[in-house]
């Protein structure tokens, strides 16, 4: 089933608040959506409406933690991020060794 | 999305550093925690338990992860407490036309909301329906009260 990001780039929509408002995080949307549509990323929160996913960009070795609202729209995951943020090397190996 | 939130907005780096370190260690990512958990037997509808099950293929988590987050999603919004309708509010022509199928008030009775009482030739035929519940106490209760006899 498809699986796509959703992006709102009004005044008060996420795209603002993700690129303009935190500009001192140094994100793209490519970053974002790799996370987001990458199968091995790990879900490390859910914090109804919203699910936190960590996970790493395979060009540049970067940790980023996204969360976003989850929705099905026209038969597809659409996932709307709110937040993205680094993470470091030491949470990262901890998130993953609770899992494996 | 009209409404939205970043839960994280407001936490320092070092603050979501040490919120993702105390999940990694009390709370694993991915698997549900099951503490306090109890198991319970609910029957279900095939054609909604396939629907839940597409959806949760969808997201690429179990149907019953699913379930219980649409659960805890529906009670804090409106925390569980929706009140029941207010008769005393209701118009009488609309309350007078209001008909029970008798599942309804076999429902009805179960939960103890009515009290039916049926009359059928004599007084002595009067009878107060109960409660299947109630009338499973009763009955379990009978014997250990023979037993002590």
């Amino acid at each position: 089933m498809e699986r796509r990001v959703s992006w709102d780039r009004g005044p008060s929509g996420n795209w603002r608040h993700i690129f303009v408002e935190h500009p001192e995080r140094k994100l793209t949307e490519t970053e974002i959506e790799e996370i987001l549509l990458s199968r091995d990323s790990l879900v490390v929160e859910r914090r109804p409406p919203c699910e936190a996913v960590v996970g790493r960009i395979a060009g540049t070795g970067r940790l980023l933690l996204v969360a976003y609202i989850p929705r099905i729209a026209d038969d597809a995951l659409e996932m709307f991020p709110v937040h993205a943020r680094q993470i470091s090397a030491r949470t990262w190996r901890r998130l993953r060794a609770t899992v494996e | 999305m009209p409404q939205w939130s970043d839960p994280y907005d407001r936490m320092s780096d070092k603050e979501l550093e040490e919120h993702l370190l105390a999940l990694a260690a009390g709370q694993p990512p991915v698997r549900g925690a099951a503490a306090g958990s109890v198991v319970i037997s609910l029957r279900m509808p095939q054609e909604l338990l396939d629907r839940l099950r597409a959806a949760a293929d969808l997201r690429g988590e179990g149907y019953q992860t699913l379930m219980k987050r649409w659960l805890e999603e529906r009670l804090a919004e409106d925390g569980g407490l929706e009140p029941p309708p207010d008769w005393d509010a209701l118009p009488d022509d609309v309350v007078s036309n209001v008909t029970l199928t008798p599942a309804q008030l076999r429902t009805l009775a179960t939960r103890g909301e009515l009290l039916l009482r049926v009359r059928s030739g004599s007084r002595r035929a009067a009878r107060t329906a109960k409660p299947p519940a109630q009338r499973a106490r009763s009955k379990t209760a009978t014997p250990s009260r023979r037993g002590r006899a």
